[in-house]
């Protein structure tokens, strides 16, 4: 029986990375007494994916899991009430249903707060929304490359002295909350220490035919 | 939860480390008591991956806030990246449970393992921001205490450990937590606590302090509820100490003095906390852990049962004997397994005699062949090398033995057959309390030479070869037999960058070899020093139970080449550990 859950990640638990996340899900599931069904060939591997990789320290209210269980008459909302008494501390389990057909995520929307004064962060949407482009130098251990953080993340708007912004995941990628942190800061020419992102809601969009299935694990 | 300051400072660092969880808590059956009257911050001096992984401490941890009023929360080593991080913010070192400053608790439990950890002591003490030295230690400051097998040689550690815990915990820790309730100042609790046999406090002077052992071990229950690591961890799996103690008398052994007698769980007892442990954890690994598994009589029984319930359960069974039958016992645990590991540490009957490994080049040979005639296509065996007493001759036998166990692979899988015989070896280092205490470390130019001749024989098709670092083995060796003076060296490394020794990459050779120059001493004098049987050693005033007498028969036997057999079976021979109810406990097979 193929399920996608809706977790929320909380408080300190937003520090778990992709990996250890499936892990600990895996043994959640396994404690409240379901077994998962394992791929086949070579090396079995418990069948679970997670839609939207999450950057380390990002919280997220709409996380979203798809697991295959053995056995196909599980009661759903049984499931998240064992579920949540097997989660560690900050993992929350929302709500089950039975999963679709395979989707893919097409964007994210993320809240981000803001350790500086309101007008200041005012003022840096403004500015951004001005933009024609925001270009963001992103690094990794091999390659730089450049982002244009505003193709991805039109529109962020104010909520309170916070910013509330969906960010798009195209065919050639996407941005990082942080990215978009640095592409305000650049506007408002200022420091603006973010202090903390929360995402909202995933958007899901059918999954295109021809793109490979890969199961994280 | 009532606001907490540390909190936000916390955070900011997560987001600039490496591996942040690390340092998050809020696993699977952690425990959270906020309103203990006593707060115990037990730690483990290396990464989270690595002591998380630790039994002892989970059975500490368990027991403390299972069976006392008190809270005991985890600490371990901030990696260094977190470490400079701290620093640098004035973040005071915190427990995993409540973020709490480990500087606020009643206690800071450490436990010692390995002597590589003792930078990581002090680099522990440090960023709790509580003064690196007991005597500088004020009312503000936990009790330190220290315990473990390393702490069986207290006196590398005495200047900064305030109590040093001698034996098992379990026999002795409810006790602790009592005297923290009842007593708040320091120097009081330092007083009571002097009253308990089993604890050697420094600032007391060096009086006889006696091991504990923990003689209800056979008929109490094992722990069911261990707190599950995040991914990162070296152990994720479920783990029931099966037994306890080992008398098979290995003479290089400390765990085999340490922990005498042999004392054996119930197999009911093994399955069902197993069974149970599986269901609290959501592993799908079960280990049956002790010094040597395959000796539990038990173990057939606790096999069966256990596989009775959970056919295709994971089931490991570390540190097996050649001499045991361990390729039907591991088939019987595990169907799926192909890769087993024997433990020989030595190549030749000679040496095997001298260091009272009591097996035959025959059950080596036969423990061979019915591994690759069973299906497994890795067999590992470990070896020591720069034994008291080797010659070239053991060092040829290691690489004959690699050679042999290839043939014998070929011979069942065939010339080109996909198989690996893997040789680890280790190098000899003398501990504290066993019958090679009094041996010296081979020469590091000694040990180099044998390695270098291991790699230019053992190597092609189907073989493999692992080797330990020379370096850390000696510095394992001149901190192990260490006094107070070794101590200042310790701090004198610790100030000059020294911590994380166990990894290579944080191992920096000459912090080590000044600070023990600049302690008048020279680090591989220390670790290949022989010492004399009649000049008093730093650790005379622990009392393990076994006595010197026996131990010093033991090296005189060793140099006769005569092993001694095993209490289990071949009658006591007077080692002084059995007293009243503590003795050797076996179960039913
Ligand atoms: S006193 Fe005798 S029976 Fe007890 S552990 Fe020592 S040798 Fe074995």
């Amino acid at each position: 029986m193929r399920i996608e859950l809706r977790l929320a990640i909380r408080d300190r638990a937003r520090f778990l990375s992709h990996l250890e996340m499936v892990d600990l899900l895996l043994a959640a599931f396994r404690r409240a007494g379901y077994e998962i069904t394992l791929s086949n060939g070579m090396r079995p591997r418990p069948i679970i994916s997670l839609a939207l990789a999450r950057g380390v320290g990002v919280a997220s209210e709409d996380e979203r899991c798809t697991i295959e269980l053995v056995g196909d008459s599980h009661d759903l909302d049984a499931l998240i009430e064992r579920l949540a008494a097997t989660c560690p501390r900050g993992v929350v389990p929302l709500d089950a249903r039975l999963a679709g057909p395979k989707t893919i995520a097409a964007g994210a929307t993320y809240r981000i707060a803001f350790d500086a004064p309101g007008d200041l962060v005012a003022q840096a949407v403004d500015a951004y929304l001005a933009s024609a482009e925001l270009p963001i130098e992103r690094r990794s251990p091999k390659q730089r490359r450049t982002v244009d953080v505003k193709r991805f993340a039109p529109e962020p708007r104010l909520d309170g002295s916070a910013i509330i912004v969906d960010i798009a995941i195209l065919e050639d990628g996407s941005a990082k909350p942080e990215e978009v942190i640095r592409a305000l800061a650049s506007c408002a020419n200022s420091d603006l220490p973010s202090a903390g992102v929360t995402r909202l809601a995933v958007a899901m969009a059918p999954k295109p035919v021809r793109m490979a299935t890969t199961e994280t694990t | 939860m009532e606001h907490n300051p540390l909190q936000p400072r916390i955070e900011r660092l997560l987001t600039q480390v490496e591996k942040p969880s690390r340092y998050i808590g809020g696993e699977t059956n952690e425990t959270l008591k906020p309103d203990a009257s006593v707060r115990i911050a037990f730690a483990y001096p290396d990464a989270y991956e690595v002591g998380i992984s630790n039994q002892a401490l989970q059975i500490l941890y368990g027991l403390v806030n299972g069976r006392t009023e008190a809270a005991a929360e985890r600490v371990y080593c901030p990696w260094p990246d977190m470490a400079d991080a701290m620093r640098r913010d004035e973040v005071p070192l915190f427990t995993l449970e409540t973020w709490r400053p480990v500087r606020d608790c009643d206690m800071l439990g450490i436990t010692l393992q390995a002597e590589l950890t003792y930078s990581n002591v002090l680099e522990l003490i440090d960023l709790a921001q509580i003064p690196i030295r007991s005597e500088d230690r004020t009312d503000r400051d936990p009790i330190i205490l220290a315990g473990g097998p390393s702490a069986s040689n207290p006196m590398p550690l005495a200047h900064f450990i305030d109590v040093f815990f001698m034996g098992e915990a379990e026999e002795g820790l409810e006790r602790i937590v009592e005297i923290l309730d009842a007593v708040k100042t320091r120097e009081e609790r330092l007083d009571r606590l002097a009253e308990l046999p089993f604890l050697y406090i420094p600032a007391r002077g060096e009086q006889p302090v006696e091991r504990a052992v923990f003689a209800d071990f056979s008929i109490d229950t094992a722990p069911r509820a261990p707190v599950v690591p995040y991914a990162s961890a070296i152990f994720a799996r479920a783990s029931v100490e099966v037994m306890r103690g080992c008398t098979r008398g290995c003479r290089f052994c400390h765990a085999g003095t340490w922990y005498r007698p042999v004392r054996e769980r119930k197999v009911e007892d093994v399955v069902k906390a197993g069974l149970e442990q599986l269901e609290c954890t959501g592993y799908d690994e079960l280990s049956l852990t002790s010094l040597a598994t395959s000796d539990y009589s038990g173990v057939a029984r606790a096999i069966k049962e256990i596989k009775a319930v959970k056919p295709d359960l994971h089931l490991s069974l570390p540190s097996n004997r050649v001499d045991t039958g361990p390729v039907a016992l591991l088939a019987a645990a595990n169907s799926r397994q192909r890769s087993i590991t024997l433990a020989p540490e030595a190549a030749t009957q000679r040496m095997r005699d001298i260091i009272c490994k009591t097996i035959t080049d025959e059950m080596i040979e036969k423990a061979i062949d019915s591994a690759f005639g069973a299906g497994y296509t890795s067999i590992k065996m470990y070896f020591m090398l720069g034994l008291p007493l080797e010659t070239f001759e053991e060092v040829q036998g290691i690489v004959d033995l690699a050679f042999r166990a290839r043939e014998i692979g070929r011979q069942h899988l065939g010339e080109g057959g996909k198989f690996t015989v893997h040789i680890s070896a280790s190098n000899f280092v003398p501990k504290p309390h066993t019958p090679f205490q009094w041996s010296g470390m081979a020469p590091p130019d000694q040990l180099r030479v044998k390695h270098d001749y291991l790699r230019r024989a053992i190597h092609g098709r189907q073989l493999k070869l692992s080797l330990h670092d020379v370096r850390t083995s000696m510095l394992e060796g001149a901190l192990g037999r260490g006094d107070s003076i070794t101590g200042d060296a310790i701090e004198t490394a610790w100030r000059a960058g020294a911590r994380f020794d166990a990894w290579s990459e944080h191992h920096h050779e000459e912090h080590w070899r000044d600070a023990f120059a600049a302690a008048g001493r020279d680090l591989e004098a220390e670790a290949t020093r022989e010492r004399d049987p009649l000049d008093p050693l730093p650790w005379d005033h622990v009392r393990s139970g076994v006595s010197k007498e026996f131990l010093l028969d033991e090296w005189w036997q060793s140099r006769a080449e005569r092993p001694t057999g095993d209490c289990r079976w071949d009658g006591c021979s007077d080692c002084g550990a059995c007293v009243g109810p503590v003795r050797n406990r076996l179960v039913e097979a």
